[in-house]
Order: structure tokens, then C-alpha cells, then sequence
């Protein structure tokens, strides 16, 4: 699980261009400045890329935070 | 130069993509007015290049449901036509139409009145007639890309209805990839010469151990993925690409195949330069160079062999090597896919281009009449005719050409596009002088190319293709370019040296013609004069 949210924090830093290990686990759409509603697409569209997870609307639109796109990874 | 990216999508993803371009987005959905308005950022001098990336089916607004006609299509064809023409300063990326997969009419849709396929083919003659009429446009086949790929890997819903974005990030890294290859071609910028290899390249098995006739090269079976591969490089072949080979073989091997084999489409007069021998191929590669009188930069080494490949990686870096495919059935796409757009992008075909191989071989028999002659008596032998054009305007692809790929003989090695070279032709300030130089061997097409600024009495660009250097065809275009300047009234012409790592040749061609030295700056850029009566 922490291993999961640690890669998808990386994602998230390189897609906002943040360095890495600044993005936590806890990051959200909430708590980042550089995380608004553009950037939650370029996101989304980078972990379906990187994870080949395909969200579908419901999912781009609630998953704003590392641990809920971290639970869409399979186990 | 900054890229504005305009489209009727949400395209923002791309522009990530995009780097190193300095790419900014346009509002959403505002291609059409933002070609329309003068007062947009579109018409900002600050943008060189403006892209056009649109996605078809939602341009087509009810049309794609089967009601009424395409309107919004058509108007950005009207609109694109007059941006085009109030500037052509700027390079416009324009995509292809492309209708996607699904078709309202599905089966019926073909022999439709309202047809998508009819209606997308209609649009594409139209915008393809602007192009050829405009060539500040670079039109992109994005059709081409949608369909390698499929509309399943590049397409998505969920975040077209999420955000309006049509695309995943797979297609905006493929589509990125293709626009910088597009691009590079359009100025120009692609490599020379394709240098192969023989055993298991352009043959299966090895022909030293199997003979001529024991070779895989055939219609059937594997023996047709090599006669494919060598159909595709004839192809490039004829967009102007030089071919060698570098081999590990005996010569009397390959003699045999040109002879004996009626499976080899590519002929022993296809290749500008054939090194057949034991020399290690770094070597050979440098002979190909000499020979050619090109640098190895411009080179693209195909070898299955991982060794030779690494060996020529390590002592030419400046060589392009890419990765052979690990399955020869892949061997004809990946040339055409993978290895053409990537190093011998084209975007226009000129005349001199379709008959490269013919003039680089002429280079080897005037060298042999060269050796035998002092340089008078050479040069009398070979009969020059020289005709100097001044602004050829039906040559503007050639001359743009010139600039970017001419690197020896070229005193300011200024690159210019298309759109740069329009200018110079339209300005009253401007010539363009274009030699075309024959001789007893043959036509060598135009070779000789000075570009001239009449109001500050200046030599802009004064360059010569490398294959006919040492014929004094310089004197001829220095001439003419003297006569120009006396018929405006000037008597002072200035010419300018630009030192680069390549035209060190020419670093005192001023010095030798009657110019007198006015400045040295601290990067080594002279500054000369001639006054002429």
C-alpha cells in the first residue's frame, strides 16, 4: 500500500513539476496550490498511462487525492 | 520562435509534450477566431509558428450526425486561406481531416448523400489545394498517425466528457513526436545518406558461406521481408536519400549477386559509394565520407550486427545507429515507420533530390579526370555551362533547401525557411541569385546560391553545394552579384564571414576577391568591403 502511494506521489510531482519527495501521501487536490482541475486531467491521463488503469468519468472527477487514485490500483 | 497551439479540443496536454518548442495554448475552442481576428495572438508578430490541431467529428458539428452540411469545416478552410496569405512570415501546422471510426449511417454511409467519407475527402482536396498554394502552410497527415495506432489505444471518453480532452496521453506523445519530425523536414533538416549493411540487412544469410544463390531474398517467406526492405529503401532512394554499403565481404560476392540475382531490387548504380572489403567498418564509413564529401553527420548506419553497431557508435558518434528490430518480418515498417521520418523526414521533393545518385557518381568520374589534368585543363575539359536566375520564384524550395543543408562552402550559413525566402523574393531590397550549373558528365541542377541586400549594400548568403566545389563557379555568381549592385547605383558592397566548424575553407574567399578587411568581432565574424567602379 505505502509502496503504491509513494509511486503515485512521484507521478503527481513529475505532472506538476514539483520535486520529487515533496509530493506526500496525504497531497490532494485540497492541499496543493499547483493541483487544480486542468492539472487533476494531466494527472489522470499520466496514471492511466503509467499504471494502465482506465478511469472512467466518475473516477477523473473523485479521484483528487494520492490515496484515492492509489486505491484504483489493483492489489 | 514561440508556437501557438490552437484547436476546437482541449489540446493544453500536448503542450507538455511539445519540448523543447515554447508552446503556449490559445483559449479554448478558438481556432476559428483567433484566425480570424487580426487583433489575436494568432497575428502577434511574437508567434513564428501557429498549429492548427482540430479534432474532425466535433468540427463537423451536425454534419457528423447526418444533418446539413459541414459549415464550421469550410469556414476554417476560408479562414486558414486568408491567415495564410496575411502572413506569410508565419509557418502554419495544419492537420488533414479525419472522420473517425464511427458513422452514424455505418453501412450506408459510403453511397450516402450526406457521406462522412465523401464529406472528408472533399474537405481534404480543398485544404490540399490551399497548401500547395500556400506554402507557409505544413500540412500534417494525421490520419496517418490515427490509423497506426487505432482509434481503441488513442482515443478516450471518459476524459472527452470529463474535461474535452479526445485524446490519451499515448497520442499526445505519439502526435508530439510526429509534429517535431514534420517540422524538421519542412526546414529541411534530415540526414543524407543511409550506409548499409549485406548479410542478414539487404540478404537473409550470409553470402560468403552461402553463395549467390543460397541467399534469402525471394517473393515468398522470409526471402520476402528483405526484397520488401530493399523496395522501401529504393523508395527513399528516390526522395533524394544516398545510398552505400559498408560491408565485411569479398567484392567478388556481392559482383556476383548484382549479376547473377533477379531478386535484387536494389542495382549496383543505386549506390553513390560501394566499401566492400575487411577494414573494420568505422573505417569504411570514413572512406563513404571522402569519397561523398559529406560529413558523418549526416550519415544513418543500418547493420544487424549489435558489435559493428556498437563499434561504429563508439568511434563516429556524430553517426545516426538505429536499433535493428529483433524480428526481420518487422524490418520493411520499421524502415518506414520508425527509421524515415526520423532521420529522412521529407516534406518537399525537389528536382535535385530525385536525381541525387546519378550527380554524386558524376563526382567520381570528374575526380578520376581530375587527377590526370592540371586544374585549367580540367576545367576547360568539362565544358561548364552556367546559367545564373535571378529571384527564380518556382525554385523557392531549392533555395530554402540550400540554406539549411549547405555547410562547407557557405560564408554565413544562415538558415531560412520557406517563409523567409518568399519575403526575400517580394522585397524590392532583396535578390536572390540561383546558378545552375552543367557540364559534359551532366546537368548537377542549381548548386550556387547568393542572397543580397540592396539597401544596406550587404551579402547576406553566398553559398556553393559541395559537389561542384573547386570549379570556380563562385567568380560566376560574385560576378553577377557585382553587375546587380552597379545597376542600383552602389558602389560599395559589403560581405560578411561567419566562422562555423565546417567552412573553414572558405575564411578568406573575401580576402582573395578583392575585399578589404573593416572588422573582426571577439566570435571571429569578419567584416569586409570592396568598392566597385
Amino acid at each position: 500500500m505505502a509502496n503504491r502511494q509513494a509511486d503515485v506521489a512521484a507521478l503527481v510531482a513529475s505532472v506538476l513539476k514539483l520535486t520529487d519527495g515533496t509530493v506526500g501521501a496525504d497531497a490532494s487536490m485540497e492541499n496543493l496550490p499547483q493541483w487544480d482541475s486542468l492539472a487533476q486531467l494531466n494527472i489522470c491521463l499520466a496514471f492511466q498511462e503509467r499504471f494502465g488503469v482506465n478511469m472512467d468519468m466518475q473516477a477523473i472527477a473523485t479521484s483528487t487525492s494520492v490515496a484515492s487514485l492509489a486505491a484504483l490500483l489493483p492489489d | 520562435m514561440r508556437t501557438l497551439l490552437l484547436s476546437n479540443i482541449n489540446m493544453q496536454p500536448l503542450v507538455a509534450f511539445l519540448k523543447p518548442w515554447d508552446v503556449v495554448c490559445g483559449e479554448f475552442n478558438s481556432m476559428l477566431l483567433d484566425l480570424s481576428n487580426p487583433a489575436s495572438a494568432a497575428a502577434s508578430p511574437e508567434f513564428g509558428r501557429i498549429l492548427c490541431l482540430y479534432d474532425t467529428d466535433t468540427l463537423l458539428g451536425d454534419a457528423f450526425y447526418g444533418e446539413g452540411a459541414p459549415v464550421q469545416c469550410e469556414l476554417f478552410l476560408d479562414e486558414l486561406e486568408l491567415f495564410a496569405k496575411a502572413h506569410p512570415d508565419k509557418v502554419i501546422v495544419a492537420t488533414t481531416f479525419c472522420v473517425g471510426a464511427r458513422r452514424c449511417l455505418n453501412f450506408a454511409d459510403p453511397l450516402s448523400p450526406h457521406s462522412l467519407l465523401a464529406i472528408e475527402a472533399r474537405l481534404n482536396d480543398r485544404l490540399i489545394g490551399i497548401a500547395r498554394a500556400n506554402l507557409n502552410i505544413l500540412l500534417f497527415d494525421i490520419g496517418s498517425l490515427i490509423r497506426r495506432f487505432g482509434e481503441d489505444v488513442l482515443l478516450t471518453d471518459s476524459f472527452w466528457y470529463a474535461g474535452r480532452i479526445r485524446y490519451t496521453n499515448f497520442m499526445f506523445r505519439a502526435l508530439a513526436e510526429r509534429l517535431h519530425q514534420a517540422a524538421d523536414a519542412y526546414a529541411g533538416k534530415s540526414r543524407k545518406v543511409l550506409i548499409l549493411d549485406l548479410d542478414n540487412t539487404l540478404w537473409g544469410g550470409i553470402v560468403g558461406e552461402a553463395g549467390p544463390n543460397g541467399i534469402a531474398l525471394s517473393e515468398e517467406g522470409v526471402g520476402r521481408c528483405y526484397r520488401d526492405f530493399q523496395r522501401a529503401v529504393k523508395a527513399l532512394q528516390r526522395t533524394g536519400v544516398l545510398l552505400a554499403i559498408a560491408s565485411k565481404n569479398n567484392p567478388a560476392d556481392l559482383d556476383e549477386v548484382f549479376r547473377t540475382s533477379t531478386m535484387m531490387v536494389l542495382r549496383r548504380e543505386d549506390f553513390a559509394c560501394i566499401e566492400v572489403n575487411w577494414n573494420p567498418k568505422p573505417q569504411n564509413i570514413l572512406n563513404i565520407a571522402e569519397a561523398l564529401n559529406l560529413g558523418i553527420d549526416s550519415f544513418v548506419f543500418i547493420d544487424d550486427s549489435r558489435v559493428e553497431r556498437e563499434m561504429v557508435r563508439a568511434a563516429l558518434p556524430d553517426v545516426a545507429i538505429p536499433d535493428f528490430p529483433a524480428s526481420v518480418e518487422s524490418l520493411p515498417a520499421w524502415l518506414l515507420y520508425d527509421v524515415a521520418p526520423a532521420w529522412f523526414g521529407r516534406y518537399n521533393i525537389t528536382a535535385e533530390d530525385l536525381a541525387k545518385t546519378s550527380q554524386y557518381k558524376k563526382i567520381e568520374e570528374r575526380q578520376k579526370l581530375s587527377r590526370s589534368l592540371d586544374l585549367d585543363a580540367f576545367l576547360e575539359n568539362l565544358q561548364i555551362e552556367c546559367v545564373i536566375h535571378v529571384d527564380p520564384v518556382s525554385q523557392i524550395n531549392r533555395i530554402a533547401q540550400m540554406t539549411e543543408k549547405t555547410n562547407q562552402f557557405n560564408l554565413t550559413t544562415r538558415r531560412y525557411q520557406i517563409p523567409q525566402i518568399q519575403r526575400f523574393l517580394d522585397s524590392p531590397d532583396h535578390a536572390i541569385l540561383l546558378l545552375e550549373y552543367k557540364d559534359r558528365f551532366g546537368s548537377e541542377g542549381a548548386v550556387g546560391l547568393a542572397i543580397i541586400d540592396f539597401f544596406e549594400s550587404r551579402i547576406d548568403t553566398f553559398l556553393i553545394s559541395c559537389r561542384v566545389i573547386g570549379r570556380r563557379i563562385e567568380n560566376l555568381i560574385l560576378g553577377k552579384v557585382c553587375d546587380l549592385f552597379r545597376e542600383r547605383g552602389r558602389n560599395r558592397i559589403i560581405g560578411e564571414f561567419i566562422p562555423t566548424r565546417k567552412n573553414q575553407q572558405v575564411a578568406h574567399f573575401f580576402d582573395v576577391h578583392g575585399f578589404s578587411l573593416l572588422s573582426t568581432d571577439a566570435d571571429g565574424r569578419k567584416l569586409y568591403e570592396r568598392i566597385i567602379a
